[in-house]
């Protein structure tokens, strides 16, 4: 693993530029002074012979001639998620490389959006336009007085089932920007993270974003493990498994999101996703589903129909990830793959499988450490306050599976199942039985009693 | 130094044990502590209250715009309960910093406390909140998804 902590040539000084890059979003695009000038002067340089070098030659020359457009934001966002591209790609390098693993072949993913519904577009560029105002403000000087009037658009884009990238991402960044701004403390803004909420928002608010192509699939699905993620009005699990069809067994994303309100938290999220009972039930019970006809994306996602999967016999959760995913596999299998457009080092999942570590606690952290001498950082950071994983768990476990993740400059691992005294801890362990025999106080039926009362009424 | 993607994260999750019942919606939001109070008498009629950041205005009516009778110089039942929600919901430091409440701060240690320094009432009409609280209660009516949610990997 400590292979994993030697960074490809070229990662650090990237990771500098967006540095360099992002302080423009502090004092805003408006108000930019020599040194955040020189930086974007720095990022021509950068992608000098590139298709992008006119867009972005253009783009800063217009703004700095307070010649305010769309478009040359766009541009902006568009060059920094190249770069985060860039990174991604080499470091999945790294990681394929260094486990001996093939990368999946590229896939082109055919612009199917054809003619888009006119309100569609208007919203998107009422969403470009709000992120413009945010950029040309900076982060340091905004005020709720930018962020209120975007409510309306935002609204929209929620009740609008082909937007749910662009509303769980936006809601999510609202929320954030609302609760903090005006910042008193230009210290504690989150920088990287605001200008990556931004860049991303600005990318996926071009043009709604088609799903590529399905094939129909039957075969067995063994669940490995989930991620779970959040913010205060939706809730998202990603479920990681095995797919045996056609003689081939490849790893599948199952991803099922709902919306929700603050108040709903902890074990009662479990009763917001109604067509995820099979689903739910076999990855509690670590039993096989026999799907029957389900859409499957070439990217390795499965678009989940509850009514198509039959619980099958039990399976050995850890037994299967250490086959697949152990040092020294017994088996191969066809990864995922992560479209052109949503690369970022965020993104990286590899999974892994590791055992005969011991867990060190340093600074904050929790690392694993081997005899030889290798050691690996736990992405606490990953792991949701509502996953049954905890710190405890972590410390008394003897075998991890989880997922290879980067972020802040290097490698962790993000723990979705471990081993306890023999026995395997996931996330979302006791979804089903929650659902079963639900709370005595149940926030989730109090609340949509009052919306179906109230909001029929208005 | 790299950054993360995750620095400034809010990782709080709800914890206080809240009485939706009572008062179902409670918010920091546009320089205000509002939300709305369930009436204890009529099921269809909604309280629908408010304090102001830094002057600790308040008011309260129903969401047609009838005053509260409870209300006279100082916050009524319901202005009450909201505050002791907001509490329940985001912790009393939040909330005092949220309404910048006049005074030692370190001297607030309770709904009381901030009571204490109310402002005075503030007659404003209840349709922003109340339709704050219709736009909540939606969130619970949208369409769930089965697609990939790349950029949920940003929220956890």
């Amino acid at each position: 693993m400590n292979t994993l902590n030697q960074l490809p040539p070229g990662t650090q000084a990237a990771l500098d530029l967006i540095n360099d890059f992002d302080q423009c979003f502090l004092t805003g695009f408006a108000n930019l002074e020599y040194p955040q000038q020189q930086s974007l002067s720095i990022w021509q340089q950068v992608f000098a012979e590139t298709p992008l070098q006119q867009p972005l030659s253009d783009s800063c020359k217009a703004i700095q001639a307070n010649e305010f457009l769309e478009r040359y934001f766009a541009i902006l966002a568009v060059v920094r998620a190249a770069m985060q591209g860039m990174l991604f790609d080499t470091l999945q390098q790294q990681v394929s490389t260094l486990l001996g693993r093939t990368q999946s072949e590229q896939i082109t993913i055919a612009d199917q959006s054809g003619e888009l519904p006119a309100h569609l577009s208007v919203w998107l560029e009422s969403v470009r336009h709000w992120l413009m105002e945010i950029a040309l403000v900076g982060y340091t000087r905004l005020e709720s007085a930018t962020l209120v009037p975007f409510l309306a658009t935002l609204e929209q884009i929620q009740g609008e089932p082909l937007l749910i990238r662009q509303s769980a991402l936006l809601t999510g960044f609202f929320n954030e920007l609302i609760g903090l701004v005006p910042v008193a403390d230009t210290n504690t803004i989150p920088l990287y993270r605001w200008v990556d909420l931004w860049s991303q928002a600005m990318i996926v608010s071009l043009q709604p974003i088609p799903l590529p192509q399905p094939q129909i699939v039957s075969g067995n699905l063994e669940i490995l493990g989930m991620d779970l993620r959040h913010h205060a009005n939706l809730v998202s699990f990603t479920i990681y498994g095995l797919l045996s069809y056609d003689a081939e067994i490849r790893l599948v994303k199952i991803t099922q999101s709902t919306y929700k309100v603050d108040v709903i938290s902890h074990e009662q999220i479990w009763l917001l996703f109604p067509d995820s009972t099979s689903l739910l039930e076999a990855y509690s019970k670590n039993q096989v589903l026999h799907l029957d006809d389900i859409p499957l994306l070439p990217t390795g996602d499965l678009i989940w129909q509850d009514q198509k999967a039959k619980m099958g016999k039990k399976y050995d959760l850890m037994a299967r990830a250490a086959e697949f995913f152990g040092e020294n596999p017994h088996h191969s299998f066809i990864p995922c793959l992560i479209p052109p457009s949503d690369r970022h080092p965020i993104q990286l999942a590899e999974p892994i499988f590791l055992d005969n570590y011991k867990i060190v606690p340093q600074d904050d952290q929790l690392v694993l450490s081997w005899k030889d001498g290798d050691s690996l950082a736990i992405a606490t950071q990953r792991i949701s306050p509502l996953s049954e994983i905890t710190q405890e768990v972590l410390t008394n476990s003897s075998q991890i599976f989880g997922l290879l993740r980067f972020d802040a400059g290097y490698w962790a691992i993000q723990p979705l199942t471990v081993t306890v005294k023999g026995k395997a801890i996931f996330t979302g362990q006791n979804a089903a039985k929650i659902r079963k025999s639900p709370p005595k106080t149940n926030v989730v039926g109090i609340l949509q009693e009052r919306a179906s009362r109230l909001l029929r009424k208005s | 130094m790299s950054k993360s993607s995750f620095s400034g994260i809010d990782r709080q999750v709800f914890t206080g044990k809240r009485n939706v019942k009572q008062v179902p919606f409670v918010e920091l939001f546009n320089g205000r502590l509002q939300g709305v109070v369930s009436s204890g008498s009529d099921i269809e009629r909604v309280y629908v209250s408010f304090f102001e950041a830094k002057t600790l205005n308040f008011y309260c009516s129903t969401n047609n715009n009838r005053p509260c009778g409870g209300l006279g110089g100082s916050p009524c039942k319901h202005l009450q309960s909201l505050l002791t929600e907001a509490i329940a919901t985001y912790g009393i430091e939040r909330v005092s910093n949220y309404l910048k409440v006049p005074g030692d701060v370190s001297q607030i240690q309770s709904e009381h406390d901030i009571i204490g320094r109310q402002g005075s009432l503030k007659k404003e009409p209840a349709s922003e909140v109340f339709s704050r609280f219709l736009n909540y209660l939606r969130y619970l009516e949208l369409s769930p998804s089965n697609h990939p949610l790349p950029e949920m990997t940003w929220f956890i």
